[in-house]
Protein backbone atom coordinates (compact mmCIF):
# COMPACT_ATOMS: atom_id res chain seq x y z
CA UNK A 1 0.00 0.00 0.00
CA UNK A 2 1.20 3.29 -1.31
CA UNK A 3 -0.45 5.46 1.42
CA UNK A 4 -2.43 4.00 4.36
CA UNK A 5 -6.38 5.58 4.44
CA UNK A 6 -6.15 8.68 6.13
CA UNK A 7 -8.81 11.26 6.63
CA UNK A 8 -8.50 13.72 4.59
CA UNK A 9 -9.00 17.01 6.77
CA UNK A 10 -10.92 19.42 4.85
CA UNK A 11 -12.78 17.50 2.33
CA UNK A 12 -13.65 14.88 5.26
CA UNK A 13 -12.66 12.41 2.54
CA UNK A 14 -11.07 9.27 3.38
CA UNK A 15 -7.93 9.01 1.18
CA UNK A 16 -5.71 6.55 0.13
CA UNK A 17 -3.54 4.52 -2.83
CA UNK A 18 -2.72 1.27 -4.17
CA UNK A 19 -0.16 -0.38 -6.69
CA UNK A 20 -1.29 -2.04 -9.44
CA UNK A 21 -0.78 -5.35 -8.01
CA UNK A 22 -3.13 -4.53 -4.64
CA UNK A 23 -6.01 -3.07 -6.64
CA UNK A 24 -5.91 -6.18 -8.70
CA UNK A 25 -5.27 -8.28 -5.74
CA UNK A 26 -8.33 -6.38 -4.40
CA UNK A 27 -10.64 -7.32 -7.27
CA UNK A 28 -9.72 -10.84 -7.09
CA UNK A 29 -10.67 -11.35 -3.70
CA UNK A 30 -14.39 -9.12 -4.60
CA UNK A 31 -15.10 -11.22 -7.11
CA UNK A 32 -14.44 -14.14 -5.18
CA UNK A 33 -16.88 -13.05 -2.41
CA UNK A 34 -19.65 -12.60 -4.64
CA UNK A 35 -18.80 -16.02 -5.55
CA UNK A 36 -18.54 -17.44 -2.66
CA UNK A 37 -22.39 -15.84 -1.59
CA UNK A 38 -24.30 -16.84 -4.48
CA UNK A 39 -23.41 -21.02 -2.88
CA UNK A 40 -26.17 -22.64 -1.26
CA UNK A 41 -28.21 -19.41 -1.62
CA UNK A 42 -31.33 -20.33 0.75
CA UNK A 43 -33.77 -18.86 -1.93
CA UNK A 44 -32.72 -21.47 -4.00
CA UNK A 45 -34.12 -22.39 -7.39
CA UNK A 46 -37.04 -19.66 -7.09
CA UNK A 47 -35.55 -16.62 -6.85
CA UNK A 48 -38.62 -14.67 -8.18
CA UNK A 49 -40.98 -16.38 -5.84
CA UNK A 50 -43.22 -14.03 -3.28
CA UNK A 51 -40.90 -15.00 -0.64
CA UNK A 52 -38.13 -14.50 -2.27
CA UNK A 53 -39.23 -11.10 -3.35
CA UNK A 54 -40.16 -10.57 0.51
CA UNK A 55 -36.38 -11.41 1.39
CA UNK A 56 -37.24 -14.53 2.92
CA UNK A 57 -36.80 -18.28 1.93
CA UNK A 58 -39.85 -20.46 1.15
CA UNK A 59 -38.66 -23.21 3.47
CA UNK A 60 -36.16 -24.28 6.40
CA UNK A 61 -32.59 -23.07 5.91
CA UNK A 62 -29.72 -25.48 6.84
CA UNK A 63 -26.32 -23.98 8.13
CA UNK A 64 -24.19 -23.90 4.77
CA UNK A 65 -21.92 -26.49 4.45
CA UNK A 66 -19.01 -24.69 3.08
CA UNK A 67 -16.98 -23.59 6.49
CA UNK A 68 -16.89 -19.80 4.91
CA UNK A 69 -20.53 -19.32 4.90
CA UNK A 70 -20.79 -20.83 7.94
CA UNK A 71 -18.60 -18.13 9.48
CA UNK A 72 -20.55 -15.47 7.81
CA UNK A 73 -24.13 -16.93 8.42
CA UNK A 74 -23.41 -17.85 12.36
CA UNK A 75 -26.68 -20.12 14.20
CA UNK A 76 -28.15 -17.47 15.89
CA UNK A 77 -29.98 -20.10 18.27
CA UNK A 78 -28.46 -23.08 20.24
CA UNK A 79 -31.76 -24.44 19.17
CA UNK A 80 -31.82 -26.21 15.14
CA UNK A 81 -35.16 -25.08 14.90
CA UNK A 82 -34.96 -21.86 16.09
CA UNK A 83 -31.61 -21.16 14.26
CA UNK A 84 -33.40 -22.66 10.98
CA UNK A 85 -36.37 -20.10 11.20
CA UNK A 86 -34.04 -17.54 11.67
CA UNK A 87 -31.57 -18.02 8.65
CA UNK A 88 -34.77 -18.62 7.21
CA UNK A 89 -35.92 -14.72 8.12
CA UNK A 90 -32.77 -13.18 7.09
CA UNK A 91 -30.10 -14.84 5.74
CA UNK A 92 -31.21 -13.70 2.00
CA UNK A 93 -31.52 -10.06 3.74
CA UNK A 94 -27.59 -10.29 5.38
CA UNK A 95 -26.42 -12.23 1.86
CA UNK A 96 -27.47 -9.20 -0.40
CA UNK A 97 -26.06 -6.96 2.02
CA UNK A 98 -22.54 -8.48 1.80
CA UNK A 99 -22.78 -8.46 -2.01
CA UNK A 100 -23.63 -5.09 -1.77
CA UNK A 101 -20.72 -4.41 0.16
CA UNK A 102 -18.62 -5.74 -2.46
CA UNK A 103 -20.76 -4.20 -5.57
CA UNK A 104 -19.70 -0.73 -3.83
CA UNK A 105 -16.05 -1.41 -3.74
CA UNK A 106 -15.54 -2.73 -6.71
CA UNK A 107 -17.23 0.10 -8.06
CA UNK A 108 -15.11 2.72 -6.34
CA UNK A 109 -12.03 0.23 -7.98
CA UNK A 110 -13.60 0.47 -11.59
CA UNK A 111 -11.70 3.49 -13.15
CA UNK A 112 -8.76 3.36 -10.45
CA UNK A 113 -5.39 3.97 -11.73
CA UNK A 114 -2.51 2.53 -9.88
CA UNK A 115 -0.53 5.16 -8.05
CA UNK A 116 -3.34 7.34 -8.21
CA UNK A 117 -4.94 8.59 -4.77
CA UNK A 118 -8.70 7.16 -3.89
CA UNK A 119 -11.36 9.18 -2.37
CA UNK A 120 -13.64 7.54 -0.51
CA UNK A 121 -16.74 9.43 1.30
CA UNK A 122 -18.16 8.10 4.55
CA UNK A 123 -20.33 6.03 2.48
CA UNK A 124 -18.28 4.09 0.30
CA UNK A 125 -15.71 3.93 3.42
CA UNK A 126 -17.88 1.70 4.98
CA UNK A 127 -18.59 -0.83 2.55
CA UNK A 128 -14.88 -0.82 2.03
CA UNK A 129 -14.47 -2.13 5.55
CA UNK A 130 -17.69 -4.27 5.95
CA UNK A 131 -16.25 -5.88 2.54
CA UNK A 132 -12.52 -6.11 3.41
CA UNK A 133 -13.58 -7.38 7.16
CA UNK A 134 -15.79 -10.20 5.85
CA UNK A 135 -13.01 -11.52 2.84
CA UNK A 136 -10.71 -11.51 6.58
CA UNK A 137 -13.42 -14.02 8.20
CA UNK A 138 -13.34 -16.11 4.93
CA UNK A 139 -9.19 -16.00 4.47
CA UNK A 140 -9.16 -17.22 8.30
CA UNK A 141 -11.16 -19.91 7.78
CA UNK A 142 -9.21 -20.75 4.77
CA UNK A 143 -6.63 -20.77 7.21
CA UNK A 144 -8.10 -22.09 9.91
CA UNK A 145 -7.31 -19.93 12.51
CA UNK A 146 -8.90 -21.07 15.37
CA UNK A 147 -7.28 -19.53 18.37
CA UNK A 148 -6.79 -15.74 19.45
CA UNK A 149 -2.49 -16.70 20.17
CA UNK A 150 -2.44 -18.20 16.94
CA UNK A 151 -0.28 -16.16 14.15
CA UNK A 152 -0.38 -18.20 10.88
CA UNK A 153 2.94 -16.71 9.99
CA UNK A 154 4.35 -18.79 12.39
CA UNK A 155 3.33 -22.29 10.76
CA UNK A 156 2.62 -21.52 6.86
CA UNK A 157 6.10 -21.16 5.56
CA UNK A 158 6.95 -19.20 1.93
CA UNK A 159 7.19 -22.35 0.15
CA UNK A 160 3.35 -23.39 0.92
CA UNK A 161 0.35 -23.03 -1.42
CA UNK A 162 -1.48 -20.86 1.46
CA UNK A 163 1.68 -18.07 2.21
CA UNK A 164 -0.04 -15.74 -0.23
CA UNK A 165 -3.05 -15.88 1.42
CA UNK A 166 -1.41 -15.20 4.84
CA UNK A 167 -0.02 -11.98 3.37
CA UNK A 168 -3.29 -10.98 1.76
CA UNK A 169 -5.12 -11.81 5.62
CA UNK A 170 -2.73 -9.39 7.30
CA UNK A 171 -2.59 -6.92 4.62
CA UNK A 172 -6.24 -6.62 4.79
CA UNK A 173 -6.32 -6.71 8.69
CA UNK A 174 -4.01 -3.29 8.03
CA UNK A 175 -6.56 -2.25 5.84
CA UNK A 176 -9.02 -2.78 8.60
CA UNK A 177 -7.23 -0.62 10.91
CA UNK A 178 -6.66 2.35 9.06
CA UNK A 179 -10.12 2.27 7.85
CA UNK A 180 -11.30 2.18 11.35
CA UNK A 181 -8.82 5.38 12.44
CA UNK A 182 -10.00 6.96 9.75
CA UNK A 183 -13.66 6.57 10.43
CA UNK A 184 -13.81 7.07 14.38
CA UNK A 185 -10.70 9.57 14.46
CA UNK B 1 -23.61 6.68 31.25
CA UNK B 2 -26.59 8.83 33.10
CA UNK B 3 -29.23 11.06 32.66
CA UNK B 4 -30.02 13.91 34.46
CA UNK B 5 -33.28 13.04 37.45
CA UNK B 6 -36.83 13.71 36.08
CA UNK B 7 -39.41 14.94 38.32
CA UNK B 8 -41.78 11.84 39.06
CA UNK B 9 -46.00 12.16 39.65
CA UNK B 10 -45.84 9.34 42.41
CA UNK B 11 -49.55 8.42 41.10
CA UNK B 12 -48.69 8.10 37.76
CA UNK B 13 -45.59 6.19 38.53
CA UNK B 14 -48.25 3.89 40.58
CA UNK B 15 -50.05 3.33 37.38
CA UNK B 16 -47.14 2.90 35.10
CA UNK B 17 -46.09 0.01 37.56
CA UNK B 18 -49.64 -1.82 37.78
CA UNK B 19 -48.97 -3.05 34.72
CA UNK B 20 -49.23 -6.75 35.00
CA UNK B 21 -47.96 -8.33 32.01
CA UNK B 22 -44.10 -8.50 31.67
CA UNK B 23 -42.55 -9.67 28.88
CA UNK B 24 -39.76 -12.09 28.73
CA UNK B 25 -36.48 -10.09 28.38
CA UNK B 26 -33.84 -11.65 25.61
CA UNK B 27 -30.35 -10.61 25.25
CA UNK B 28 -27.50 -10.56 22.05
CA UNK B 29 -24.46 -11.88 23.18
CA UNK B 30 -21.77 -11.60 21.02
CA UNK B 31 -18.38 -14.17 21.62
CA UNK B 32 -15.31 -13.96 21.03
CA UNK B 33 -13.69 -14.97 17.90
CA UNK B 34 -10.03 -14.92 17.09
CA UNK B 35 -10.18 -13.07 13.31
CA UNK B 36 -12.01 -9.33 13.96
CA UNK B 37 -9.46 -6.92 15.54
CA UNK B 38 -10.77 -5.32 18.49
CA UNK B 39 -10.43 -1.78 17.00
CA UNK B 40 -12.95 -3.37 14.90
CA UNK B 41 -15.38 -4.96 17.11
CA UNK B 42 -15.37 -1.28 19.02
CA UNK B 43 -16.33 0.49 15.72
CA UNK B 44 -19.30 -1.75 15.18
CA UNK B 45 -20.61 -1.22 19.23
CA UNK B 46 -20.55 2.66 18.28
CA UNK B 47 -21.80 2.46 15.07
CA UNK B 48 -25.03 -0.04 15.20
CA UNK B 49 -25.65 0.73 18.66
CA UNK B 50 -24.39 4.23 19.38
CA UNK B 51 -22.55 3.46 22.40
CA UNK B 52 -19.72 5.51 24.05
CA UNK B 53 -16.40 5.11 23.15
CA UNK B 54 -15.63 3.90 26.36
CA UNK B 55 -18.86 1.51 26.93
CA UNK B 56 -17.61 -0.04 23.75
CA UNK B 57 -14.41 -0.57 24.50
CA UNK B 58 -15.24 -2.21 27.90
CA UNK B 59 -17.88 -4.53 25.86
CA UNK B 60 -15.26 -5.24 23.48
CA UNK B 61 -12.70 -6.29 26.31
CA UNK B 62 -15.35 -8.25 27.85
CA UNK B 63 -15.70 -10.45 24.70
CA UNK B 64 -12.01 -10.75 24.19
CA UNK B 65 -11.05 -11.68 28.19
CA UNK B 66 -14.14 -13.25 28.94
CA UNK B 67 -15.01 -15.19 25.78
CA UNK B 68 -18.80 -13.55 25.05
CA UNK B 69 -20.43 -10.48 26.44
CA UNK B 70 -24.13 -9.34 26.26
CA UNK B 71 -24.23 -6.21 24.44
CA UNK B 72 -28.21 -5.12 24.20
CA UNK B 73 -31.41 -6.41 26.40
CA UNK B 74 -35.02 -6.26 25.57
CA UNK B 75 -38.03 -7.93 23.53
CA UNK B 76 -37.19 -11.11 21.15
CA UNK B 77 -37.93 -9.05 18.26
CA UNK B 78 -35.32 -6.56 18.62
CA UNK B 79 -32.86 -8.96 19.94
CA UNK B 80 -32.82 -10.68 16.64
CA UNK B 81 -32.64 -7.73 14.62
CA UNK B 82 -29.94 -6.85 16.76
CA UNK B 83 -27.88 -10.09 15.92
CA UNK B 84 -28.77 -10.03 12.40
CA UNK B 85 -26.91 -7.01 12.25
CA UNK B 86 -23.94 -8.26 14.24
CA UNK B 87 -23.74 -11.03 11.32
CA UNK B 88 -24.04 -8.40 9.14
CA UNK B 89 -20.94 -6.56 10.17
CA UNK B 90 -19.33 -10.30 10.73
CA UNK B 91 -19.23 -10.85 14.46
CA UNK B 92 -20.45 -13.78 15.59
CA UNK B 93 -23.88 -13.23 17.45
CA UNK B 94 -26.55 -15.29 19.48
CA UNK B 95 -30.23 -14.50 20.58
CA UNK B 96 -31.39 -16.13 24.04
CA UNK B 97 -33.42 -15.33 26.97
CA UNK B 98 -31.76 -13.85 29.80
CA UNK B 99 -31.02 -16.25 32.48
CA UNK B 100 -32.08 -18.81 29.92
Amino acid sequence: MLQPFKRHRRSGEIVGAFTDGQADVLRFLLNGQLALLDEEDPLGDEPDSLAAALGIADGPVKKPDNPALARLFPDAYGDADEASEFRRLTEPDLREGKRELARQVLDTLRDYQPGEKLALDGDQARAWLGAVNDIRLVLAVWLEIEDDDDNPFDRIQEQDDRYEIVVMYHWLGALVEWLVEALMG
Amino acid sequence: MSVAPVEVDPEAAQETRAAPVQDPVWVTVVWNDPVNLMSYVTYVFTTYFGYSKGKAERLMREVHNLGKAMVSTGGREQMEKDVAAMHGYGLWATVQRQDG
